[in-house]
């Protein structure tokens, strides 16, 4: 097949083979464009549709009680019909707000470090970097080495000795080491990475010239760090925490391994709980097994990804608000 | 004392909490690792890697390994990798090559980062759903879709980044050629292959270590991996079943299982880091 | 032409950027209660001389070897404190950078961290404001962000916040560069007027600029001093055929 070169303009506009290659080329691409996007579009509903799925499966449960009786009601007996889902929100919120107090102080004076002044910054955002990919089930398994026994011995008559006289929050009456403390310090472990690398992130976009302009008005690093570059940085470090707390609130085997799984409303850090996950996980077999259950559990996987949502959307628009601010 | 010694002084304690804070959160990480190491190497044995497990995974005598939950985890995430990128190069493409920066694709990357947020058991609890209105039950092939699900997000993230970096001279000047946006794509995505390896890895990496997903919707077995249709082991489930026995030699096992299960996660990481820095010596700047 | 004694004398200057040695062996006077203004092609190395004065180099990660006298006294003695330094040698840099607070408190903020003025901040951050000829038209909404001001007006703000902490000399960096022209001659006038009370050093790759400012004239050429003296003599009469070359136009 002869390709004859166009010698003018409009000859170009005129099919040079037989098979005018351009309009080919720009059909694939139509073509190609439209699939992707409904690839895309599907992918975006999801969403919605994981959220319809979990509505519809625990429609039976969630139809013939109200939003109230469900999420304060203390009583759990499934087989009774019984769904009360308060020891589990209030499990998976103490052991959550432990995780994020002992973690958020500590992951943010972190991520100062790391962005304002480590010179092997190089050398240990990796590091963190590696404690984030630690999958789950190996941080149980570490707890229950580890933590649990610390807490039996000696954390938890400690602490029963010295403040659980004065705060029923510190009384030890559950000698195992399972329980809300041990859910709390693997969680918080867990959490730490991605609050330092959120923030981390979010301290580096703070432009140079800020901080140099208040070094070159006398201030020291620190007073720098803390008049200046946390204040700009300030929403997107809210954005690190909220983000924390949803990792954390989602959080399911590794909390199940030491968190003692009894369903009671935890009344001392070192009470047995169940987290709204574990309470998934621990269930799935006997699911099918008791009426309603099977719905019951769906509308706990519902409750857990509406908080998530929040929490997440709420970040991210921050994050998003932040950006456009310092793009301005 | 003056104002001066003060605020210097300031400045050393918070350098030096922060210092330790930092310390702290190394030496637990360091604490973690030797302590899975310590105990695994002590159980581990040749026969653990390549028998597969007998007795029930309950009971499991002191014979058989986790050969099944090692080929059983392996074969979940490559097909999770393999569907994820399936459907998240296409994503990418369009996002890049047909969007550009506009609200949609902002949009796009907003219902993406939520959907990075969900956590895996939510992501379990639907599969089940749909698995029980299929009526499949328990298989390799649910654990592939599940898990495809939950690494999806964090693979359209990766590789949204990575093709992120490339310069938009490149992709004018491509245009500008005549070519379409399809053809740009593929040079686009020439352009960004080891970064687009990496984001795989990184997800493959996810997918291994992920027990919240396939909890449901894979089952578990002593079976080697046969069939898509059949449910399978995986390492973190094989890990919390012989954790949960009652017998001092199964939770031994534990052990060693977890360590296989870090060596590998650690392996995957430290090849994805070493194939960015490596294949980047090929782009264009 | 009377001699004084100069209130900074550069000797053996050295800054290293890693491998590249932006500065070698400049010494250089600045003199009292002038404008000295510092000129040189791109690259020159004048802003890494600028910021040698107040040691804001070092931040950047420069190696600096030499000894740089105030009033007598080496700023790089390890016995001296920096930001001691840093507050009697002030910077106002290219861009303008309001700090991320309300207009109020970006001026008050080196007093505060100083110690100065307490108890009498309102007075100081007006008549600082007023310094800058900004008074008049932020008056009204000191507790606005910063960030909402014009580009002219943050630079003038900017000024503001350099001179409230009662520098004695002001260093600046190329600061009329980013601002429209109306913007860049009100700031021009404010420095040229500050040379009653303060020694001021202007970077500048304008020369018509240097030219209505300075009183004195470093000029740098990759990083070396070619020629230093009084603006009158230098811009008229230049010891140096480079120098001559690079006022015609013809290099640079």
């Amino acid at each position: 097949m002869e390709i004859t070169r166009p010698r003018t303009l409009t000859d170009a506009r005129r099919p040079v083979l037989w098979w005018d290659r351009g309009r080919w080329r720009r059909s694939v691409d139509a073509l190609a464009g439209r699939g992707m996007a409904a690839v895309t579009l599907a992918a975006c509903a999801l969403v919605i549709v994981i959220g319809a799925a979990l509505l519809v499966r625990a429609w039976p449960v969630l139809s013939t009680r109200s939003p109230g009786a469900l999420i304060w009601s203390q009583t759990w007996h499934p087989t009774q019909g019984a769904f009360g889902f308060a020891p589990f929100i209030a499990g998976s919120l103490i052991v959550t707000l432990l995780a994020m107090v002992l973690a958020v102080p500590a992951a943010l004076f972190s991520a100062l470090y790391l962005a304002e002044y480590a010179r092997m910054r190089s050398a240990i955002k990796p590091l963190i970097d590696l404690l984030a990919s630690i999958p789950s089930v190996v941080y149980g398994l570490w707890g229950v080495l580890f933590i649990v026994p610390l807490i039996r011995t000696t954390i938890g008559p400690w602490a029963d000795r010295t403040l659980g006289h004065a705060l029923p929050l510190f009384a030890n009456r559950n000698p195992t080491g399972y329980g809300v403390l041990a859910g709390g310090i693997v969680l918080a472990i867990m959490v730490y990475p991605i609050i330092v690398a959120v923030t981390d992130e979010v301290l580096r976009s703070v432009p140079q010239g800020m901080r140099e302009a208040s070094l070159a008005l006398g201030a020291t690093e620190w007073e720098t760090t803390k008049y200046v570059t946390v204040r700009k940085a300030l929403p997107g470090i809210v954005a690190a925490v909220v983000l924390g707390f949803s990792r954390a609130f989602g959080e399911t085997l590794a909390v199940l391994m030491v968190v003692g799984n009894v369903a009671q409303m935890p009344g001392s850090l070192f009470d047995a709980a169940t987290p709204l996950p574990a309470l998934i996980a621990n269930n799935y077999g006997e699911m099918m097994s008791i009426p309603m259950f099977d719905a019951a559990l769906m509308a706990a996987a519902l409750m857990l990804l509406v908080v998530v949502l929040l929490f997440n959307a709420a970040a991210r628009l921050m994050l998003a608000r932040l950006q456009t601010e310092s793009a301005a | 004392m003056n104002r001066q010694r003060r605020r210097h002084l300031e400045q050393r304690v918070f350098t030096t909490i922060m210092r330790l804070s930092l310390f702290l959160a190394l030496g637990v990480l360091g604490l973690i690792l030797v302590t899975v190491v310590r105990k695994g190497l002590g159980a581990l044995s040749w026969n653990m890697l390549t028998q597969s497990s007998t007795g029930g995974y309950y009971l499991g005598s002191d014979e058989g390994g986790i050969l099944n939950a090692i080929l059983g985890s392996l074969y979940l995430a490559a097909g999770a990798t393999a569907l994820a990128l399936a459907a998240g190069v296409p994503v990418v493409i369009y996002l890049h090559a047909y969007l550009g920066r506009s609200r949609l694709a902002d949009l796009i990357r907003l219902a993406f980062d939520v959907l990075w947020g969900i956590p895996s058991i939510v992501y379990g609890a639907f599969a089940f759903t749909l698995m029980l209105l299929a009526g499949m039950r328990a298989s390799l092939l649910g654990g592939i879709l599940t898990l495809a699900l939950v690494v999806l997000p964090i693979l359209v993230r990766a590789m949204d980044e990575v093709v992120r970096l490339v310069p938009s001279e490149l992709r004018e000047s491509t245009l500008a050629l005549g070519t379409t946006r399809l053809e740009m794509a593929r040079i686009l995505l020439r352009q960004t292959l080891p970064g687009l390896a990496t984001a795989a890895l990184l997800a493959f990496g996810r997918a291994i270590g992920d027990a919240a997903a396939v909890l449901f919707t894979a089952g578990y077995t002593d079976h080697m991996p046969d069939s898509l249709g059949r449910p399978v082991a995986s390492l973190p489930l094989a890990i919390f079943f012989q954790l949960s026995s009652p017998f001092p030699a199964v939770q031994a096992r534990a052990y060693a299982s977890a360590l296989v299960l870090t060596a590998l996660i650690l392996a995957i990481s430290l090849l994805a880091r070493l194939s960015m820095r490596a294949l980047s010596k090929h782009v264009v700047r | 032409m009377a001699q004084r004694s100069a209130h900074m004398v550069v000797s053996d200057l050295n800054v290293w950027y890693g491998d590249q040695h932006a500065l070698k062996n400049i010494s250089v006077d600045i003199p009292r209660r002038q404008i000295t203004a510092i000129v040189g092609p791109s690259g020159c190395g004048k802003s890494t001389l600028l910021k040698s004065l107040n040691r804001l180099a070092e931040i950047g990660g420069a190696r600096i070897s030499g000894r740089v006298l105030l009033d007598g006294v080496d700023i790089y003695d390890p016995a001296i404190d920096v930001t001691s330094i840093r507050a009697r040698v002030g910077l106002l840099a290219q861009k303008p950078c309001p700090l991320p607070l309300s207009i109020y408190d970006n001026v008050a903020y080196g007093p505060r961290i100083h110690g100065l003025g307490i108890g009498r901040l309102d007075d100081l951050v007006r008549a600082y404001l007023q310094a800058a000829e900004l008074w008049d038209e932020v008056k009204d909404r000191l507790k606005a962000p910063a960030t909402g001001l014009s580009l002219g007006q943050q630079q003038r703000l900017c000024l503001a916040r350099a001179l409230a902490v009662q520098p004695e000399i002001l260093l600046c960096d190329e600061s009329t560069s980013a601002l429209d022209p109306i913007s860049a001659r009100a700031v021009e006038d404010l420095l040229s007027g500050l040379k009653r009370d303060y020694t001021v050093v202007v970077v500048t790759h304008d020369l018509a600029q240097a030219r209505r400012l300075g009183d004195h004239v470093i000029f740098l050429w990759l990083g070396e001093l070619v020629e230093q003296g009084p603006a009158a003599r230098v811009f008229a009469q230049p010891a140096q055929a480079r120098t001559q070359a690079y006022l015609a136009g013809e290099i640079g």
